[in-house]
């Protein structure tokens, strides 16, 4: 028989340049992306100004009262009202932004890195390592999130060294557990057998052959769980626990809001809706890497 | 023989985002009472869905059918009502899956699995439709007390056992057997198709018997048809098939079989792979790949022509021993 | 089957305790001296320095934590540093508040959510669909703080339907005023549950076994109802108990903005007034209901997924699983 070519060979692509495309693709996703990517601009350009003008604005137009415009309706002037001391709302919900973001992410990520080697070490070792770190997680998961993170905060203080310890603890569980799951899946397959034969020590199995075929769970954890990390900061907040006024927190500032609801609805609207905004751009963009990643869970 | 199913002109497309794949072009094909027909083709040439297009099951919006007729005992059951149709489904026709482990409802017991399907289709109380389902149990090699299990407590070959026995249950005329052994490991294989043949002896079931394995074709059925890119390119009687090869296609599927009598030491395959099914060639849909492909088999595309008895070839120039017309 | 719920419960027994543990060392670091809360700024030293050998806060970290352990378990909490009563007292005159809206919050969730995901999955790509699919991602995206307070915005300051706080004590203001409060702390929850509950039925549908169904001659109610139901509903019983939580969480902030007189709105004003052994008696009775309700689920899983049971009673005439 005449050899035939066969037909031509299908792209070629690194997974990574696959994942890319397929996340492209969503546009929801995207969308999430560049609302994530706006918030870390405004946050970024907030402190930029709070350093150049050695934060002469901050107090000017942040902390500085202006009784005359006491709860202030939204106007060309004051574009989201003013708030029961008359400073500008708008002014206030950019200037919080940078503390939802940056607690809100550094408390995941934290609970990632402290979280994730317990579970893997767990994983690979499996036994009674396995079984004392599981139940040392599982009594932190006891205690429902919300009350161990207020626990925490009533016992340390509301430093913000202490709202990351104290929003990371519940989540150092999660990622254990999501990161042990993990390891199991990848333990048992033959290319980690085939590195064992030829010599490589454990740390170095963990290391170069678990942990990045482990990882893409986690990367999709933690942002879907920035989501709500900053829910957290913010409930605290609003309890009081957490950012304390006058900082402009989103939840701090909705703190005040309930005591006015009657006369002035901007103040609850808008740092709501900021909010909200944050955590759909992020779950947004949580949902479409967990896609990208994994294409047998598309629709 | 008057032919229990007949299948004209059938077509299927499936729309999806990345196109239009046109999974069946245009399928002609006939059972007759009692007979086991064997399907062959390769993975992608449309089988699953020629069977799925009998049982109606072609999932839409996605599934279109878009021509054709199928006739089952002399009815053409794409024009009758759905309600109608799901009284033939597990009734009159039933219909075997191809992987037995993910056919099975996890969590009902197998044997309420089974007496669902009587239950549905016979006029009977619970009690009885349980008692039945006990039979066909043991008609498929199953011991009794296992009625109260889970799927996932039995094993592959077992898990297609009751897939049978739940497809035999109400007495079809017609079972369609989508590679019902292909799942199983060989003389898990071997049990199976030995019991699929008593039952067949026993009911005359007429069968279809989709497959890509010849050998279970040589072994268990009267007539084979040949199904490439969604058309049958040659159909008739197993003796036809085997011993007087009328397509190239046909050919290369037998010469590729490894002959365990023979010294050989290269494997044949034949080259290229199916075209892509969201194009539409012009021409014959074999002449990439075919040896013996002239400058008509690019252009037009090759009928369904009788070629003695049974025996229908796809083929402008199909090849026979002697015959002047092949060879380039 | 007996077998394994016992074992569930006693493999909790050792979790609650680490727990506690853990609580109690967590607020051992309150700041704060609890003789001082108590008798109040002008004491003398004399008098705080006898109250704290009374109140035993001199002994070493175990100590405290045994004598604790052992009150614990006959139920006493200790006494508050606020009031001075029995904090068992104050946190179960106040328990059946937060159960009760913690309960309707689940089952106004799974009753809205439930049928909306079904339907969502059923009509996939509809309008109807997209419109759920949107409607679900702001709720689960919303703070609940924000939401009580849009609520009460519209339901309470402008149309007056509804109490804007305070639990009524009448059985119909009762009714009446866990109104809004449900509806804030379930709506997110039922958001997810119709989230959830699309995407399982969903995956459920495209499997085999559904085909099979439908091969049997199965109506398509009967394919839904009997196949596709119960295999659908097991992931969404683990979304359940994993988010019971993330509930009981925003019950405490929920309780606050409303003033519902419940555990977690104790909780929060024994943290301002610094009243130790009131917030450590509310997180661990917290716990303790939390942890109930997880093995209740881990044991409705089991009964829902016949892979996960060791036993079961058949109802063939020969009777019993062999294995």
């Amino acid at each position: 028989m005449n050899p035939k070519t066969s037909p031509a060979t299908s792209r070629a692509r690194t997974p990574f340049e696959q994942s890319l495309k397929q996340f492209l693709k969503n546009k929801m996703a995207v969308a999430g992306l560049v609302t994530v990517l706006l918030l870390f601009g405004v946050a970024l350009a907030t402190i930029v100004v709070d350093l150049a003008t050695d934060n002469a604005f901050y107090n000017n137009h942040i902390i500085e009262q202006d009784l005359m415009h006491r709860l202030a309706k939204p106007s060309m002037k004051h574009l989201f009202g003013c708030d029961e001391f008359g400073r500008d709302l708008f002014l206030r919900i950019l200037w919080g932004t940078k503390y939802s973001l940056f607690i809100g992410i550094g408390a995941i990520i934290l609970s990632l890195l402290l979280g994730a080697p317990f579970g893997m070490i767990a994983g690979y070792y499996g036994g009674r390592i396995d079984n004392l770190i599981m139940r040392f997680m599982d009594i932190i998961l006891a205690v429902p999130f919300m009350l161990l993170a207020m626990a925490i905060v009533a016992a340390l203080g509301t430093s913000t060294p202490n709202l990351l310890i104290a929003l990371s603890v519940s989540g150092i569980a999660r990622f254990a557990r999501i990161a042990r799951a993990s390891v199991m899946t990848v333990k048992d397959n033959e290319f980690v057998e085939a590195a064992r034969a030829i010599g490589a020590g454990d740390a170095e199995i963990l290391l170069k052959y678990i942990l990045p075929n482990a990882l893409s769970p986690n990367l999709v954890q933690v942002s879907l769980g920035v989501g709500n990390s900053i829910l957290m900061v913010a409930g605290l907040s609003y309890l009081g626990l957490g950012v304390q006024p006058p900082h402009p927190e989103w939840g701090t500032i909705l703190t005040s809001a309930k005591i006015y609801m009657r006369d002035a609805w901007h103040i609850s609207v808008f740092p709501g809706a900021f909010l909200v905004v944050a955590v759909i751009a992020f779950n947004l963009f949580g949902d479409g890497l967990r896609d990208a990643l994994d294409p047998k869970l598309k629709k | 023989m008057s032919h229990i199913l007949e299948i004209k002109g059938l077509r299927v497309a499936f729309h999806t985002d990345d196109g239009t794949v046109h999974a069946l072009n245009g399928v002609d094909l006939e059972l007759g009472d009692g007979e086991t027909l064997g399907l062959v083709g390769e993975t992608g040439a449309g089988k699953t869905t020629l069977a799925k297009s009998v049982m109606r099951l072609i999932p839409s919006p996605q599934g279109v059918i878009e021509a054709g007729k199928i006739l089952f005992e002399g009815r053409d059951i794409l024009r009758i009502n759905i309600s109608e149709m799901r009284g033939i489904r597990g009734n009159r026709i039933s219909m075997i899956f191809q992987d037995p482990m993910s056919a099975l409802n996890p969590v009902i017991t197998i044997g309420d699995q089974i007496a669902e399907v009587i239950r549905v289709h016979q006029k009977v109380s619970q009690k009885e439709a349980r008692e039945r389902a006990l039979v066909m149990l043991g008609t498929v090699g199953i011991s009794a007390d296992r009625a109260g299990d889970y799927p996932h407590q039995f094993s592959g070959g077992m898990k297609q056992r009751v897939v049978i026995a739940i497809a035999l249950a109400c007495n079809p005329t017609l079972l369609i057997a989508d590679e019902p052994t292909t799942a199983l490991d060989v003389t898990i294989q071997a049990q199976v198709l030995e019991m699929m043949a008593n039952l067949k002896k026993k009911s005359g079931t007429a069968t279809i018997l989709i497959t890509h394995d010849l050998g279970i074709v040589a072994q268990m059925c009267e007539s084979v048809a040949i199904l490439y890119a969604g058309e049958i390119v040659e159909s008739g009687t197993v003796h036809d098939i085997f011993k007087k090869t009328l397509h190239p296609y046909t050919e290369g599927l037998l010469a590729a079989i490894p002959k365990i009598n023979e010294n050989v030491t290269r494997l044949q395959p034949i080259d290229g792979l199916m075209p892509d099914p969201t194009t539409l060639s012009e021409g014959c849909a074999f002449h990439e790949r075919c040896t013996y492909a002239t400058d008509v088999c690019r252009t037009k595309r090759p009928t369904l022509e009788m070629a003695g008895g049974r025996h229908k070839v796809r083929c402008f120039h199909p090849i026979a021993k002697g015959s002047a017309s092949h060879g380039k | 089957m007996w077998r394994y719920i016992l074992k569930r419960c006693f493999m909790t027994i050792p979790v609650l305790i680490g727990a506690t543990f853990m609580v109690f060392t967590i607020m051992h670091f309150a700041p704060g001296d609890p003789a001082r809360i108590i008798l109040g700024a002008d004491a003398t030293e004399a008098a705080l320095e006898s109250l704290r050998y009374e109140l035993g806060i001199n002994d070493p970290f175990l100590v405290r934590y045994g004598k604790y352990m052992v009150n614990l378990v006959h139920g006493d909490m200790g006494t508050s540093y606020r009031n001075g009563q029995s904090v068992t007292t104050l946190i179960m005159g106040r328990l059946n508040n937060t159960i009760s809206l913690a309960m309707a919050g689940i089952l106004f969730a799974i009753v809205v959510g439930i049928p909306v995901g079904i339907i969502s999955a059923i009509k996939q790509y509809s309008s109807l669909d997209n419109v759920t699919m949107f409607i679900t991602l702001f709720l689960t995206a919303m703070p609940t703080f924000w939401l009580a307070l849009i609520l009460v915005i519209v339901f309470s300051v402008n149309l007056g339907w509804f109490p804007a706080s305070g639990m009524g004590r009448t059985l119909g203001a009762f009714w009446v005023s866990l109104i809004l409060p449900t509806l804030t702390l379930g709506s997110g929850f039922a958001a997810l549950i119709a989230r959830t509950t699309r995407a399982s039925v969903l995956d459920v549908v495209r499997q085999d076994y559904i085909d099979m169904a439908r091969a049997k001659g199965l109506s398509e109610n009967a394919v839904i109802w009997r196949h596709m139901l119960k295999n659908a509903l097991i992931p969404i019983v683990t979304v359940i108990g994993l988010n019971f939580g993330v509930l009981l969480g925003g019950s405490v902030l929920t309780e606050s903005i409303f003033s519902w007189p419940g555990v977690g709105r104790f909780v929060v004003e024994s943290i301002s007034f610094k009243d130790t052994p009131a917030v450590l008696g509310c997180v661990v009775t917290l716990a303790i209901l939390f942890t109930f309700v997880n093995l209740i689920v881990d044991l409705l899983y089991a009964f829902l997924d016949p892979r996960i049971k060791s036993q079961y009673r058949s109802v063939w005439p020969r009777g019993g699983a062999s294995k």
